[in-house]
């Protein structure tokens, strides 16, 4: 069952690395560098994952969190960042994000995230994970 | 006069002053009974004139009408007179009349023997010899008193004199003594303290220049200068372990900062690697493209660790010849991520031909990052960071760090270089910032101005000579102590 995923961060290699995983998986995915692409994009279309990183030059990944949120309740928004600290932690988890993953992560810890979150949506709504 | 300690200098003129004062007492009592007696003696003299003068007269009635009453009066005028010369000549022994006395005695004893011969009433007969001979006998004794009464006279003045000049000495002698003490009270305490109280403002702006023995002035301030240097010398040798401490302490700051700059390329050298290491079937293309991200990606974790250790090296004072425009971008670049963080964005006006100057590159480098770090404080929702560099007139560089951020109150304007002082939230600031960075900047012969309009922003501007002397005596061999 491929899913809509977006991965936003503004190091690229994030971006090409997880796509390249992650479309092995058979998902959908999409990829961002600029925040502000992203948001353009994610007010088009609604994805099922959406991995952010917290910091970034022209956005913060927490006003992302809240803009994909505020558009689709289910869709699950993972964190990644560099800033692994408990209180940026706890004001994205309080803030509806599905999980939490600190820099430096290993392809294997994003991929159980996002199978965590497909058991999720799964849960949520058998049958039609990506909620079509 | 160094040998003389101030205190025993001033104790000297107070007993002095006090030993006049009291010298000037018995002086004045003295001159005025002298004045008094002599007023007593002019008396006499001119009562024992007076009578002699009443004598003649009635010798002049005598010779004239040759009776009886004048005679009568002229021996009860002389008796009188004789009376009051014998009081008179005891009296004027003491006061050193002799020779007038004596004199005045001897006209008396003539005229008396004259006199005495018309004592019997046959006498009374005219005789020209003794009429002449008496006459001149009684001018004698006239011209003696008369000598008697201008010595006494005299004297009389020149008591008076004496009662008003030593009044006057003893007053000149203590204005003289005031005079000498004001001087040495204003040379030795009030100078000094004027010169220490303008070295003090020095050190709160952070200026530990010691006090120069160098003019008169100075060393004669010598134990309290003394004193005051030891005090700078000892501050001074604080201060540099608390640039010290400050420099750890922002060192923190960055490198919080740059854990999550290095977190990025090692999270990117992770996931590549993770790629190449995964038991998928790769071209060998993919496989160099991979490889070269993983060597880029650790090229550039390593050159933000060169940037750590370039600002945390231990050395702080080497002088040397360096270009200003590299060292304020690099600052820029080791305040990047903070920079970023707070949504701030950079405005960079440094002129390229900006000329090279020397100085302590540690030095100003932590005064840049000083202030671009309080500037992006000053801006935690965003704005915008302007660095700008130019020559100026007089082989000067200026630099200004301009931010859009809340500004500094005016009444706490005149406070911001002061040690310890700082508007950030207990254990956020050590209030020492920009103290540290005035006195850097000091040393290098600079000026550090600030402007500010709250809720619109701050200008900061450092002007730096393109060729410093910095003064190696006030750099404290800071390799020792910082080592």
């Amino acid at each position: 069952m491929p899913l809509k995923i977006l991965i936003l961060d503004d190091e690229p290699i994030v971006g090409q690395r997880l796509k390249a995983t992650l479309e092995k998986e058979g998902h959908n995915v999409e990829t961002f560098v600029n925040p502000l692409e992203a948001v353009s994009r994610l007010e088009g279309k609604t994805f099922d994952i959406v991995v952010t990183d917290i910091r970034m030059d022209d956005m913060d990944g927490i006003e992302i969190l809240e803009l994909v949120l505020q558009k689709s309740a289910r869709t699950k928004v993972i964190m990644i960042t560099g800033y692994a600290t408990l209180e940026v932690a706890r004001e994205s988890l309080a803030k509806g994000a599905f999980d939490f993953i600190a820099k430096p992560f290993k392809l294997k810890e994003m991929r159980q995230a996002i199978e965590k979150a497909v058991d999720a949506l799964q849960q949520e709504n058998p049958g039609n994970p990506a909620g079509n | 006069m160094s040998t003389i300690t101030l205190q025993l200098k001033l104790r000297l003129f107070i007993y002095l002053g006090i030993a006049i004062f009291l010298l000037n007492i018995p002086v004045i009592y003295f001159e005025i009974t002298k004045l008094n007696q002599r007023l007593v003696n002019l008396e006499l003299a001119e009562d024992l004139y007076n009578t002699i003068l009443e004598v003649r007269r009635y010798e002049k009635n005598f010779l004239l009408y040759h009776d009886r009453e004048s005679l009568l009066s002229n021996r009860f005028y002389f008796q009188q007179a004789s009376e009051l010369f014998s009081k008179a000549s005891m009296q004027f022994q003491k006061s050193f009349l002799g020779s007038d006395i004596a004199q005045l005695g001897k006209a008396l004893q003539e005229y008396e023997k004259f006199e005495k011969l018309y004592s019997n009433p046959s006498a009374l007969t005219t005789n020209e010899r003794i009429e002449t001979k008496l006459r001149n006998a009684g001018k004698d004794v006239v011209a003696a008193a008369d000598t008697l009464l201008k010595m006494q006279r005299r004297r009389v003045s020149r008591a008076a004199g004496n009662a008003l000049k030593w009044p006057l000495i003893f007053m000149g002698a203590m204005l003289v003594l005031f005079l000498i003490g004001a001087k040495i009270i204003i040379a030795d305490v009030v100078r000094p303290f004027g010169l220490i109280e303008k070295a003090m403002q020095k050190v709160a702006h952070g200026d530990f220049s010691p006090i120069p023995y160098g003019n008169k002035n100075e060393r004669r301030a010598g134990h309290m200068v003394a004193a005051f240097n030891r005090m700078v010398q000892e501050l001074e040798s604080r201060e540099e372990q608390v640039i010290h401490s400050r420099k750890i302490a922002s060192l923190g700051t960055l490198v919080s900062g740059c854990a999550h700059e290095l977190n990025n390329p090692i999270n990117n050298i992770v996931l590549t690697a993770d790629v190449l290491n995964s038991k998928r079937e790769m071209t060998t293309e993919r496989q160099e493209q991979l490889m070269g991200d993983i060597l880029n990606q650790a090229l550039r974790a390593s050159e933000i660790v060169k940037n750590l250790l370039e600002f945390s090296r231990a050395e702080t004072s080497v002088h040397k010849e360096f270009d200003l425009a590299a060292l304020l971008r690099e600052t820029m670049r080791i305040a990047e991520n903070h920079i970023k963080l707070s949504h701030v964005t950079v405005h960079d006006k440094i002129d390229d031909n900006l000329p090279r100057i020397s100085g302590n590159h540690q030095g100003l480098q932590q005064v840049f990052l000083n202030l671009i770090t309080n500037a992006v404080h000053a801006m935690e929702g965003g704005g915008n960071l302007t660095i700008r560099a130019q020559r100026e007139n007089g082989n000067k560089v200026k630099v200004q760090v301009e931010d859009t951020g809340t500004g500094i109150d005016e009444s706490i304007l005149p406070h911001i270089f002061d040690p310890f002082f700082t508007t950030k939230d207990v254990g956020k600031g050590t209030g020492l910032g920009l103290s540290v960075s005035y006195g850097i900047i000091k040393k290098h012969g600079g000026q550090i101005q600030v402007q500010s309009k709250p809720g619109r922003g701050t200008i900061f501007t450092v002007t730096l000579p393109v060729h410093t002397k910095i003064d190696q005596d006030l750099t404290p061999p800071c390799g020792e102590r910082m080592a």
